[in-house]
């Protein structure tokens, strides 16, 4: 299921909140963990028992460790570790990665190769990874193990956050799932993020999405160099708003529910620099690959050689984490690109030269996105022609006349002018205004979501 | 209550989605569309194993999006907001100048186009005798000027020109220079993807110099107006400030008119012209076998034509009837027999294949036609 559905929005969503806040505190969690496994279950239910699966082996590891470690010792926790990260990342290369990896194996030595019959389980690139922090931040004493099974499948099924994120770690919301209070202002504010997030996704993103829908069916071959352009761009509001839209109606959700999920966007496009740029973007997942994976390789702590091997792996998993396909290995790659020559070859550039650091960063981010869009390489190639191209034609002024003022307001939105700009506004009856706005926004929505040919995720197959 | 008017944003959420959550499983549910022109989805049966093997799920969400309460209203303002936001489609259909709305269409299934060319292709190789190839534009290739400006549309005419280039043993007929002169008459409808029964004379005209035949005369029939006709374009763009059209068409009195073997009285379903789909009136839609004897005064043998044909042929066939007695007429997506045994049970004197240029492209019954 997803948010940004009638089915959620006029069926789930009011049963399953009525039913919540009926529920007496102790039973919570449980109430939690079997919504939040209808949520899962809808449409694709045989996936449950992966996710069982997960829980299982993360909820042993996580008690083994603690019980190894009251007996001494230091192979014991260290089995529990590994038997959780060879479980987690098998699961997920067996269901990701494992036509990928056969597919190359089959180019490169030429064997016949039958693809397996796997489609990918929703939301699995997300849930192993937070079960999988669980059991490392258990591993290294940072939090005690969990006894409770209903508490802990919880946090693993816990539904605002299931198939796309933000990534949260158990130690984000381990206190909250024992005892988490739950006032008005909370409800309130989440209410007005969970409303916030579903006019970017609906409105938003999917608007920008039909332009490059439309890009796409034209032909790479028969667009226009602007048309190019523009066409990247509204790849990038598309994602921007989709993902961003997505973890603010999880982050509303979740306040609604009593938790604080971290933030996972803070403006992207007004860094002055790739690596600014990824401190605001998906801001969970390169926080979860700073602290499982670059900080436990070394960091930057043992010479320059060592950091930029330890970037490269961040960077290629990161790419990969994204997709199994060359395209986002190089996605990744480029990053790593970018962040070297940023750190080594331009110390500083950035800082004295911001107005050019932004543009500079916005044109890469769009040649970046191609890369990330465009999985076949001979496409990619077809269309970085087309905006490197001297190909003109009238079909930019049908876009820009349909489209232009659907991608301007996107873009005003991507900065953090408009909220700056309510902030500082006096006026009388503010509050009126902000509640006719949220109601536009949600009849917006549902008339959009009734009428729609087209409403994908596109971070839901992650 | 004081307390919950402190949070206006939960208070409108959990209302909006509460309310509209109850009404809506309260409201009856509808068959049919009108605004939409087409069936509803109704309730899909749940059991254990339809939900779990994942195809009662989408069944419903289908369900419940077909028949959520107000559906029209909410269509009619997520219409009303892209106008707002300069946008000239809907649901990939493009409005512009003079009421007309088009086709928005980017680009074609090459594969299938590959493949009904070749079925095309190798029926008229087959064929003893030369048949005639009628492909017609749609509105958006011959009412350019009324097309917003850029949309990069398929070049139906040069789509046409590439396909008849592909063709031999025929008579092509190039329904573009037909009708391009007549651009500023009426030949095509605002709100729906026909052309109107006057752009059909255009063809019939341009089919009847190729074959050196003796067009009927407009003037000498007889018209008749039916107003108000919502077509297909508007069904899918929902705009309600479209303009509607006014089909006419012709007293054309025939001796019968037989439609997979049930006989009407007439080429028209009278009916038919006070429903919304109005188009289908003429020859009482689309069916697999059509033959219509015609009142024409005998001259010698009867002459007998066989129709190939989309819907664009069920308003251009009633003149036909002046010019051949018996007309045939196959329209390949209902057409269970064997095409091929059809030929070889009945004699025609003369073959019209008859398709609209995008349903041409689409079709994916013309491999039928070697069958």
């Amino acid at each position: 299921m997803v948010f940004s559905s009638l089915l959620f929005l006029f069926r789930f969503f009011p049963a399953a909140f009525l039913l919540y806040y009926l529920t007496p505190r102790r039973l919570k969690n449980f109430v939690l963990l079997l919504l939040s496994l209808v949520f899962y279950a809808w449409g694709e239910p045989r996936y449950v028992a992966i996710m069982f699966l997960s829980i299982a082996i993360d909820y042993t590891a996580g008690r083994g460790i603690e019980w190894f470690r009251a007996r001494g010792g230091k192979a014991g926790p260290r089995l529990c570790l590994a038997f959780s990260l060879c479980g987690n990342l098998g699961l997920l290369a067996f269901f990701k990665y494992s036509n990928f990896i056969l597919e190359n194996f089959s180019a490169v030595t030429g064997l016949p190769v039958t693809p397996l019959a796997v489609t990918l389980p929703l939301g699995i690139s997300f849930y192993t990874f937070q079960t999988l922090s669980y059991t490392i931040d258990v591993y290294r004493g940072n939090v005690p193990a969990e006894h409770n099974l209903i508490d802990f499948g919880a946090f693993v099924c816990l539904f605002p956050q299931l198939i796309a994120g933000p990534i949260v770690k158990y130690s984000d919301i381990n206190r909250e799932l024992k005892r988490r209070t739950l006032s008005l202002s909370q409800v309130e504010s989440g209410a007005a993020t969970f409303l916030l997030g579903l006019g970017s996704k609906v409105l938003l993103a999917n608007n920008a999405g039909m332009l490059w829908d439309d890009v796409q069916a034209i032909g790479f071959d028969r667009i226009s160099a602007p048309l190019a352009w523009l066409g990247a761009a509204a790849f990038g509001l598309q994602i921007y708003f989709d993902f961003s839209g997505y973890s603010l109606m999880a982050i509303g959700l979740g306040r609604m529910l009593g938790f604080e999920f971290p933030q996972n966007f803070n403006f992207p496009y007004t860094a002055k620099s790739v690596a600014e740029f990824w401190r605001r973007w998906h801001m969970t997942l390169s926080s979860w690959f700073r602290e499982y994976v670059y900080i436990p390789l070394g960091g930057n702590r043992h010479g320059t050689a060592r950091t930029v091997r330890n970037l490269f792996l961040v960077w290629a998993a990161t790419g990969l984490w994204h997709g199994a396909s060359w395209n986002f290995l190089f996605w990744g790659l480029f990053f790593f690109v970018f962040l070297v020559l940023e750190k080594w070859a331009f110390p500083g550039f950035a800082e004295k030269h911001p107005a050019a650091s932004r543009l500079f960063l916005l044109f890469l981010l769009l040649l970046s996105w191609m890369l990330f869009a465009i999985p076949d390489l001979s496409a990619l190639a077809s269309y970085y022609q087309a905006m490197f191209s001297l190909r003109f034609s009238a079909d930019i002024l049908y876009y820009l006349r349909n489209y232009g003022a659907v991608l301007a307001l996107a873009a005003v939105f991507a900065t953090p002018g408009p909220r700056m700009l309510w902030e500082r506004l006096r006026l009388p009856g503010k509050g009126a205004l902000r509640v006719l706005g949220l109601a536009a926004v949600l009849a917006a929505s549902t008339a959009y979501l009734v009428d729609a040919t087209y409403n994908p995720f596109l971070y839901f197959r992650f | 209550m004081r307390k919950w008017l402190r949070c206006p944003a939960a208070l409108l959420l959990f209302a909006f989605a509460g309310l509209f959550c109850l009404w809506d499983a309260a409201a009856p549910d509808r068959a049919f569309s009108d605004l939409e022109n087409r069936y509803l989805a109704q309730p899909p049966d749940f059991s254990l194993r339809s939900f779990l093997d994942g195809s009662f799920c989408p069944d419903y969400e289908e369900y419940l999006d077909d028949q959520f309460v107000l559906r029209d209203s909410w269509i009619s303002l997520k219409a009303a907001s892209e106008t707002a936001l300069g946008k000239q489609e809907n649901n990939g259909v493009v409005a512009g100048e003079d009421g007309y709305l088009f086709d928005k269409r980017l680009a074609l299934d090459a594969e299938q186009l590959e493949k009904n060319t070749a079925a095309l292709s190798a029926f008229l190789a087959g064929y003893e005798g030369d048949a005639s190839v009628m492909i017609v534009p749609s509105s958006y290739q011959v009412l350019q000027d009324k097309v917003p400006a850029g949309l990069p549309n398929v070049d139906q005419a040069a789509g046409i020109a590439s396909l008849y280039d592909s063709l031999d043993h025929a008579v092509l007929i190039d329904a573009c220079a037909a009708l391009e002169p007549h651009a500023e008459e009426e030949i095509y409808y605002r709100t729906d993807h026909h052309w109107t029964t006057l752009g059909a004379y255009y063809g019939y005209e341009a089919y009847c110099l190729a074959r050196g035949l003796e067009p009927v005369a407009l003037e000498s029939l007889t018209p008749h107006e039916v107003p108000d006709f919502y077509g297909t374009y508007y069904s899918r763009a929902k705009l309600r400030s479209a303009r509607s059209d006014t089909i006419v068409y012709y007293d054309v009195p025939v001796l019968s008119m037989e439609a997979d073997l049930e006989s009407y009285p007439g080429l028209y379903w009278e009916s038919q012209w006070q429903r919304r789909d109005k188009y289908a009136a003429f020859l009482y839609g689309n069916h697999g076998l059509t033959v219509i004897r015609s009142a024409r005064e005998a001259q010698g043998e009867p002459k007998r034509l066989l129709v190939f044909k989309d819907s664009f042929a069920n308003c251009l066939a009633p003149f036909l009837t002046a010019n051949y007695d018996e007309i045939t007429v196959i329209d390949l997506r209902y057409f269970q027999m064997s095409v091929q045994d059809y030929l070889d049970a009945h004699s025609f004197d003369d073959v019209l294949i008859l398709y609209n240029y995008l349903n041409f492209a689409d079709d994916t019954a013309l491999y039928r036609l070697n069958r």
